[in-house]
């Protein structure tokens, strides 16, 4: 019964369908975007296993003596694993079948043959590196979780070791996006080139490295890729070893420790004691734990989520608030229908419920018919955000999780503003719309 | 079912001016009458059908049902006794549009038993009694103006009620039809004793009635 008075008016009947489909495709879609974000960030730092993060302020590396420091570090009763890092920005050429006498301080001329790339280098003491990689040969630097495909041969820093005059070791591994795109293989040479053009530093290509990074976007094309280096070397390449400064010479610099405490102080209190023993030990320096950035994290991407969620909310409640409008009309239209069926004894109770239901199947048909848009949406997005930043994160999660909360959502939302029309409804007396009838 | 009305008086308001449409009218109908209802246009007829069938509510005075005050009885209560005492027979039929003839008698029927085989059987069977089983999916515009009248009549018939409310049904009819509604009318007082009241303007049907209220005024003058 109730799809004859739906199809009565077939075309006002569409373009709600159509507002509720559109608004709920937006609903799904930025509900997918927004879970997707959250457990994207909080999967994966919460999959980092470090434990406390001492960093610098500001974009430079500022921590002196990391080598040193970290060592003694490690001697602590209290940490188990010490790993001191340096993440710079480098460029990296690649010279296609380039001569072989190539030395530092030589200059590479930029031609048909030559490409650089500006990459994110980061500096790191292997065997320090290994007490953070799971079995899977995976590590976490920031938030890019890296899995590594072979390892350097020398664990130590040699070239460090020996005041800055080692073993050169040129151990580099390289993102297996940069060795895709140009064509390069473990054993192939490489070279760093500084901001004048000259050779830095020499590498051989040791492994490959899994990133998210992707081949396109915004990220991909500020940071091509992920290079990892030995700690001493990227220092000396980049001329972080010593820096001569008004307030004196600085040596050995880093950007951050990865710490994690000692499994024996895995109590919250104990490990509050460490935190705060970090802290007093590097004053000038950011100490963040777990906690700390799993909530930073979680207020960034609350700001995104809520203004998602404010959107997608904004954009269903005018798809209802239509619904609920084109609703009364149609009591209005129906006033005669209704008055006969109230004059015949039919309930308020009954024409209260028909007047629900007819939104419902409206809105039902909506929402059903928008989840393939609402998929879409997602899909669409999830590709442009991937496409936008190059990264190779699920931004959009698309479950049954969204669809079902999507649904509850909007069947609240129909029924608080269905009442409207339903109760003005059952206010329709049974003679009103009977005129001929009572005015003889 | 008898149905009486004691000192009930209704006015209207039109614009700025009220029309007293009953003026303290007593009426006694017992069960298994057949009256119809005369007088004038304006003379309180149809609004005297109303405040019988609950439609509308007097201003002043009493109506009891088999002896009970219904006066001050509530929406949801008045509506219960229209849809199981009161079967409606309108000039315009007022048959649901969206509705096909069989869900138009089955309406009142679901509304009083809710869903069921009996009461599907029951509408059927109505359409059948008043020649309609072949329209069964037919929707009012799809039916000439005695069809839908006869729909109308076995949606009136379908609760079995006690009292058939006829407010002029042969208005929009031709000779024949009307004819033919008329006769069922009086075969539901006669073969199944209902109480018919008719509002009419044609003396040819108030002649076939048992008892004749004229109306003028508001009042009862016979």
């Amino acid at each position: 019964m109730a799809s004859g008075r739906l199809r009565r008016r077939w075309a006002r009947n569409l373009l709600t369908v159509l507002a509720i489909m559109i608004s709920f495709s937006m609903l799904l879609s930025l509900t997918s975007i927004s879970l997707g974000l959250h457990r994207a960030s909080e999967e994966r730092l919460s999959d980092s296993p470090r434990d406390v993060v001492v960093s610098s302020l500001g974009l430079d590396p500022n921590i002196e003596d990391s080598h040193e420091t970290a060592l003694e570090l490690k001697q602590s009763d209290d940490l188990g694993s010490v790993m001191p890092l340096l993440t710079v920005l480098g460029k990296l050429a690649f010279v296609e079948d380039g001569p072989s006498d190539l030395k530092v301080g030589d200059r590479i001329g930029i031609n048909a043959d030559t490409q650089t790339r500006t990459v994110g280098m980061v500096g790191v003491i292997p065997d320090m590196a290994r007490d953070f990689m799971g079995d899977g040969n995976e590590l976490f630097i920031r938030s890019d979780l890296l899995r590594f495909q072979g390892w350097f041969q020398e664990g130590g820093d040699p070239f460090y070791e020996s005041n800055y005059t080692g073993n050169w070791t040129g151990e580099l591994l390289l993102d297996n996006n940069l060795l895709d795109e140009y064509g390069f293989e473990i054993g192939d040479t490489i070279y760093q080139i500084n901001g004048s053009g000259s050779i830095s530093a020499i590498y051989i290509i040791v492994g490959g490295i899994d990133t998210s990074l992707v081949g396109s976007g915004l990220t991909a094309e500020l940071i091509g890729g992920i290079a990892m280096v030995h700690l001493g070397e990227l220092q000396y390449a980049t001329e972080n070893h010593e820096i001569v400064t008004p307030e004196g010479i600085r040596h050995d610099l880093a950007t951050a420790y990865y710490i994690d405490i000692a499994p024996s102080r895995s109590s919250s209190i104990e490990k509050r004691e460490v935190y705060l023993e970090l802290e007093e030990r590097f004053p000038g320096l950011e100490v963040t734990t777990k906690e700390n950035r799993l909530y930073r994290i979680d207020e960034e991407v609350l700001v995104l989520e809520v203004f998602a969620i404010s959107v997608a909310a904004a954009s269903i409640s005018i798809g209802v608030l239509f619904l609920s409008s084109i609703m009364i009309i149609d009591v209005e239209d129906r006033r005669t229908d209704i008055s006969i069926m109230r004059a015949i004894g039919i309930s308020r109770r009954t024409i209260f419920l028909q007047t629900v239901r007819d939104s419902l199947v409206l809105s039902g048909i909506g929402a059903v018919v928008g989840l393939i848009p609402g998929g879409i949406g997602a899909s669409t997005l999830d590709h442009y955000l991937r496409d936008l930043y190059g990264v190779n994160i699920e931004f959009a999660s698309f479950e049954p999780i969204v669809v079902l909360s999507s649904f509850i959502y909007l069947l609240i939302l129909v029924l608080v503003f269905s009442l409207v029309p339903a109760i003005r409804a059952t206010t329709i007396l049974p003679r009103s719309g009977l005129s001929g009838f009572m005015n003889r | 079912m008898e149905i009486e009305l004691q000192r009930v008086s209704k006015t209207y308001r039109m614009g700025e001016t009220f029309v007293k449409a009953l003026r303290e009218v007593d009426l006694l109908i017992h069960g298994g009458e057949m009256i119809s209802i005369t007088g004038p246009s304006g003379s309180g007829k149809t609004t005297l059908l109303n405040i019988i069938g609950t439609l509308d509510r007097p201003d002043k005075g009493n109506i009891l049902l088999e002896g009970v005050d219904i006066t001050a009885y509530s929406e949801s209560r008045l509506s219960d006794i229209r849809l199981k005492k009161f079967g409606f027979i309108f000039q315009q039929f007022y048959l649901l549009p969206t509705l096909t003839s069989f869900q138009n008698v089955y309406l009142p029927i679901k509304e009083a038993n809710g869903y069921g085989s009996e009461g599907r059987r029951r509408a059927t069977e109505m359409l059948e009694k008043v020649g309609m089983k072949h329209r069964l999916k037919h929707l009012p515009s799809q039916l000439s103006g005695g069809e839908q009248q006869r729909v109308a009549i076995a949606r009136a018939l379908v609760n079995d009620p006690p009292t058939i409310l006829a407010d002029e049904p042969t208005g929009e009819l031709d000779s024949e039809n009307s004819r033919m509604i008329i006769e069922t009318l009086r075969e539901l007082n006669r073969d199944l004793n209902k109480t018919v009241i008719i509002v009419t303007h044609d003396p040819e049907i108030s002649r076939k009635t048992k008892k004749t209220i004229r109306m003028k005024d508001g009042k009862i003058v016979k």
